[in-house]
């Protein structure tokens, strides 16, 4: 009798107190009531995320000249951004840095969640806070951690100059797309690794032992068995780190250079300094499509991977 | 119960690997504490003397706690308000029959991912367009998106983890809506109630790119730190007040996401 | 409606979309009878008990709840209590609490309250438990805080859905007995819903069977066994042999029938009304005798297919030719009997035409 349990529970009582007409709406259906709950934050939501956006989107087609705004609707913004090398640069730049910070972490995490999902056995739960802990909490302080070990005179440095390595301090650190690359690998690091740690967690043991009695090895059974089956958290896990990555400006604001801005940058550039709102909208609308872009170029490897590995 | 799966015996190499990526994932970050507590200006070797003189500098700045009051107002009401929203969200999309379910809680989901930016410059579109001003109100507004994500993950396991003949029973023995959800439903999924207000609260207490766009003349302490990373010869005290913030925010998120028990760690899963 | 009636059903059916869960449900049910629904699962027992306890509206019909219309009464202001099929404890509070949870409305003084819920443990025989947590409980101990909880409030009806499904063997037999007391004792009409046909035998006065939401028969277990109406019915209680007969000639209210052109049965017409001229005829595996030589009337030939040796019964698998499963025939093993012990031995079957069941309804 699932299909009777699964229905409802304090909804029916809760909301059918009266007789009015409007309470008996209520209770003959079921999802109204429902949506009646769920009502406050559809409407927070739209106020605050639908209503911007579609703001966000019409302004991108203005234009700014001086302290006013052009009014008639045009492309213009956008064609400056695909025709300028210099958006085009700094775009580029950024879904490239955010895939190496990506692709970075993945690597690094894939083993530690290895470990946590067939390692660990005692206290799983007290391994997995203390490895997300850093991921909930302040991320300007841990992207100035970086500043503080990459330092000119910063800890690697100076620890180096101590222990008499170099005489002087290096350059290279700060202030490079690496120090940003790093940056982002190690503060996005618990985002990328839980879908890894699900996904690799779900695995049947007894699959494993079903390979094992068909004669595979430990190294094979990780390869034909093993990753194969926790490649949806490995996407997943990339797509978590990627798409909010490539957004990113406190990073490169913080450890990066000139060298190593990045759109978020620009887009902050546009709303601050600059002040050419409608052209913030626009990157702003860039960088989402370009993500989307990327992303679903991604699946599409994947997907082509699979069918080749078949 | 411990089960030790034959495949899995203990592996050295990967424990010295989890070791090393533990070390990765946390010794950056001791950084801080370990800095201010140090008594040269600058952050380096050779550490030249310990002292707590930053910490007392601390308290002698009014903007300092300022900063920390505004923080505190505004992630206390962010924490009370996304909950709330939370425990009616999650109990609709738990118990009801809802067209669309997926796709809405997709949509309220989605500032886990979308990069925060985004959220800040729309929101600052709008409440420019409109006339209304910066101000810690605008930021509140911002820090609902962000945390609306994590109380409802956080809440949602906890309804899908009882019976809803709990509630039914409640109502079976006379209670009418409001008491079954007083006298049944608050007490069952309090420790998600506790564990939404404790992250939600971390997590707005911490954010800075919404308030950066979305904050007026009244600075939060992720903004008053930013302004202090201007100028080198405030970083031992911002280390100061950096450690205290780490350990706060840590201390609450612990505790949040033990009292949850492995319902937070879900909130990874369902994307 | 008399006042022996406690609850009346007319015509209830509930959709869920296009499915029919219940289907033109109309019966009585009466004041103080200790009444079971058996069905398999998603025969719609579960979603009528939950009409009458108000959480599914009916999409159809009426339900009366001693002589009140129950339409637009929510569950919280029905004069029915409920046994969860899992119980449904408060995980959060301990056993006085859960007993106590629907007397807040009462307002009752602090020792009135106890005197009552004191009652109670006395009642389901669990002094002394009252400050133990749920989860400290075993299941027949959380199947008793269930009945205290909903009988404290004086219910006119308890509905129990399923609750001894989550016991073991042992200890729902023994609850069935304790149930049963129970009934009796407090005189409250109880509405059961199971899927066990022994337990609504065992409990019940009567026993409405259901599939596929439809009511198929409502008679005392007696009734139910001794005459099915249908082969659903007879087959969901006990199990059952069906043999196909033809009726030749009627006779004085006699109905002469042939039975696979191999035996012959003499029936009362009127109990033939609806089975039609090749009436199905059941007959149980305990009412028909096996014999290894020629009985001294008719006896319908077959060969023995298996054995098997229940402990107070031998049941018999017998081939013949009247039907295309073969005939189970149940033995009581008051004496072993030599000469049927080998499979592939010819023997003989014969049967009291009383026991004789004609199906009169699909």
């Amino acid at each position: 009798m699932t299909i009777t349990h699964s229905s409802d529970g304090l909804g029916t009582t809760g909301a059918r107190r009266g007789t009015s007409s409007l309470r008996r709406l209520l209770a003959r259906f079921e999802s109204l009531r429902g949506l009646a709950l769920l009502a406050p934050t559809l409407v927070i939501l739209g106020i605050t995320v639908i209503v911007p956006f579609l703001l966000m989107s019409a302004m991108s087609l203005w234009t700014q000249i001086g302290f006013d705004y052009a009014d008639d609707w045009s492309v213009r913004n956008y064609t400056t951004i695909l025709s300028e090398p210099l958006y085009t640069t700094l775009l580029l730049r950024s879904l490239g840095m955010a895939m190496a910070a990506t692709l970075l972490t993945v690597v690094l995490a894939y083993p530690m969640a290895y470990f946590l999902a067939f390692h660990v056995h005692r206290n799983k739960l007290v391994w997995l806070i203390i490895i997300t802990l850093p991921f909930w909490t302040s991320y300007l302080l841990r992207v100035f951690a970086w500043r503080v070990i990459l330092g000119y005179e910063g800890v690697i440095n100076s620890g180096l100059m101590e222990i008499g390595l170099i005489a002087e301090p290096l350059n290279v650190l700060l202030y490079s797309r690496t120090a940003v690359i790093i940056t982002l690998a190690h503060a996005w690091a618990a985002f990328a690794l839980l879908p890894i740690y699900v996904s690799l967690e779900k695995i049947d043991k007894s699959v494993l032992e079903a390979s094992a009695d068909l004669g595979e090895g430990p190294v094979m059974r990780f390869f034909r068995v093993i990753l194969p089956l926790s490649m949806p958290g490995v996407i997943a896990g990339t797509f978590l780190m990627f798409i909010p990555t490539v957004g990113d400006y406190v990073t490169p604001a913080l450890v990066g250079g000139p060298n190593a801005q990045m759109i978020g940058n620009l887009v902050q550039l546009q709303f601050g300094t600059v002040n050419n709102w409608p052209m913030g909208a626009a990157l702003a609308i860039t960088m989402i499509l370009s993500i989307t872009l990327v992303g679903l170029l991604f699946l599409g490897l994947m997907y082509a991977l699979r069918r080749w590995a078949r | 119960m411990i089960k030790r799966h034959e495949f899995h015996k203990p592996n050295r190499a990967l424990q010295l690997y989890a070791a090393f990526f533990m070390g990765l994932l946390y010794i950056p970050i001791l950084f801080i504490p370990l800095f201010s507590f140090s008594s040269g200006l600058y952050i380096r070797f050779p550490i030249e003397g310990w002292t707590f003189q930053w910490y007392a500098q601390l308290f002698e700045r009014t903007a300092v706690l300022r900063a920390l009051e505004n923080s505190v107002r505004v992630a206390g009401s962010v924490a009370v308000v996304s909950t709330l929203l939370g425990i009616f969200a999650a109990k609709a999309l738990v118990r009801y029959r809802i067209p669309g379910k997926g796709p809405i809680l997709g949509f309220i989901l989605l500032p886990l991912v979308v990069p925060p930016i985004i959220f800040g410059v729309a929101l600052l579109l709008m409440v420019s367009t409109l006339g209304i001003p910066l101000s810690l109100y605008t930021i509140a507004a911002g820090h609902i998106i962000i945390c609306l994500p994590f109380a409802i993950a956080t809440l949602l396991p906890r309804f899908e983890g009882y019976d809803a003949a709990m509630e039914e029973a409640a109502a079976d023995l006379g209670e009418n809506g409001w008491y079954v959800f007083w006298r049944v439903t608050v007490p069952i999924i309090l420790p998600g109630i506790v564990a939404s207000l404790l992250l939600t609260f971390t997590v707005s207490f911490d954010e800075f790119v919404m308030a950066f766009f979305l904050g007026g003349n009244d600075l939060t302490l992720p903004l008053y730190v930013w302004g202090q990373l201007r100028i080198p010869r405030a970083f031992p005290v911002v280390l100061a007040l950096g450690t205290l913030i780490l350990l706060f925010s840590f201390a609450l998120v612990f505790l949040g996401l033990k009292i949850n028990k492995r319902g937070s760690i879900k909130i990874m899963d369902r994307e | 409606m008399s006042d022996e009636t406690m609850i009346a059903l007319r015509n209830v059916g509930k959709r869920f979309g296009t499915f029919r869960a219940v289907h033109e449900a109309s019966f009585n049910i009466r004041r103080g009878e200790f009444f079971s629904i058996l069905g398999a699962s998603g025969s719609g027992k579960t979603t009528l008990l939950r009409i009458l306890a108000g959480f599914e509206a009916a999409t159809e019909g009426e339900v009366h709840i001693d002589g009140a219309p129950m339409d637009a009464v929510p569950p919280h202001m029905r004069p029915v209590n409920m046994v969860f099929q899992n119980y449904a404890i408060f995980p959060h509070l301990n056993v006085r609490d859960n007993i106590g949870f629907g007397l807040r409305k009462l307002k009752l003084d602090k020792a009135e309250r106890a005197r009552r819920i004191d009652e109670m443990l006395e009642l389901i025989k669990l002094p002394g438990f009252g400050d133990r947590q749920a989860d400290q409980l075993s299941g027949g101990q959380r199947q008793r805080v269930a009945l205290a909880r909903a009988l404290i409030l004086r219910p006119k009806v308890l509905l129990l859905d399923e609750p001894l499904g989550a016991l073991d063997k042992q200890l729902r037999e023994q609850m069935q007995m304790e149930l049963r007391a129970l009934q009796r004792s407090v005189g409250i009409t109880f509405v059961l819903v199971t899927h066990d046909q022994e337990e609504a035998m065992a409990l019940s006065d009567r026993v409405a069977v259901m599939a596929e939401g439809r009511v198929l028969q409502i008679d005392p277990p007696a009734g139910l066994y001794e005459r099915p109406v249908s082969r659903r019915v007879a087959s969901f209680v006990g199990s059952m042999n069906f043999l196909t007969g033809r009726v030749l000639s009627e006779d004085g209210g006699i109905s002469h029938i042939r039975i696979a052109e191999m035996a012959s049965a003499r029936l009362p017409t009127s109990q033939l009304a609806g089975a039609g001229r090749t009436p199905c005829l059941a007959i149980r595996p305990e009412r028909i005798a096996i014999h290894a030589k020629p009985p001294a009337g008719q006896g319908l030939p077959g060969v023995l297919k298996d054995r098997v040796y229940l402990g107070e019964r031998t049941q018999y698998l017998v081939e013949t030719g009247a039907v295309d499963a073969p005939l189970v025939v149940s033995v009581p093993n008051t004496a072993a009997d030599a000469a049927l012990q080998t499979s592939g031995a010819q023997v003989w079957l014969s049967w009291d035409d009383a026991a004789l069941i004609p199906m009169t309804e699909n």
